[in-house]
């Protein structure tokens, strides 16, 4: 069973190395999802709003400040991925 | 006990994928720690018959989708602390089975492609979850 996160430090560190894998692996899994069964293309794409519901999470953490000066330079290194990769995202909503 | 003929027992999640879904959505905060699967489980299909939820059909990646958007039916102590206000539940016709249940905050937070049909329109923006 996996253990939610407890504190708000906790959370961030979380979701800052999650989001930063989900949006890295787009690339690959543009590259490679053709070859997917098809009810797992649907679950990673169905599901992928999950993801910007985090980013959403993480954002309002950071307009709130509760970034330690760390988390903020990782998370400015995150926001460059996403704007890279989001493209990416978008023609695999739209095939 | 009595068998329940297939036809009628209602979507389902494929064999093994229902202890995957439930492990990712209590990752993701929306369940409590602790839901079962038989839990989870049991709210997707709450969702899924619940007539005033909006049901929605689309294509996707050459599949047949129908998706309900229902107020959240997850009684308040196994919501997660990242709990939302909708729980959305996409189904595969091609595959007869639940591609994914997870909550919302609002239809704008979802993807649901351009090319889309709403057989029942989709709760209002801002209603009351029917369970908090």
């Amino acid at each position: 069973m996996v253990k939610a996160a407890t504190t708000v430090r906790e959370r961030i560190e979380q979701l800052l190395t999650s989001l930063r894998a989900d949006w890295e692996r787009l690339p690959t899994v543009e590259a490679e999802i053709g070859g997917w069964d098809l009810l797992d293309q649907l679950t990673f794409v169905e599901e992928w709003p999950l993801v910007e519901q985090k980013l959403d999470e993480l954002a309002r953490y950071a307009d709130e400040g509760q970034l330690t000066p760390a988390q903020a330079a990782r998370y400015r290194g995150l926001l460059d991925v996403v704007e890279r990769n989001r493209p990416i995202i978008q023609r695999l909503r739209e095939s | 006990m009595q068998q329940i003929d297939a036809a009628l027992r209602g979507a389902t999640f494929t064999p093994g994928s229902l202890a995957a879904h439930t492990r990712k959505r209590i990752g993701d905060g929306q369940w409590a720690d602790g839901t079962s699967e038989a839990e989870y489980s049991a709210d997707v299909a709450a969702a899924l018959a619940d007539t005033s939820a909006g049901l929605v059909i689309y294509e996707r990646r050459g599949g047949a989708l129908a998706a309900v958007l229902a107020l959240n039916p997850v009684p308040p102590n196994r919501r997660g602390f990242a709990a939302q206000r909708l729980l959305f539940v996409v189904y595969s016709a091609d595959r007869d089975t639940i591609v994914t249940g997870y909550q919302t905050e609002g239809l704008d937070r979802l993807a649901i492609p351009a090319r889309h049909i709403w057989l029942r329109p989709p709760p209002p923006s801002g209603s009351a979850s029917s369970s908090s």
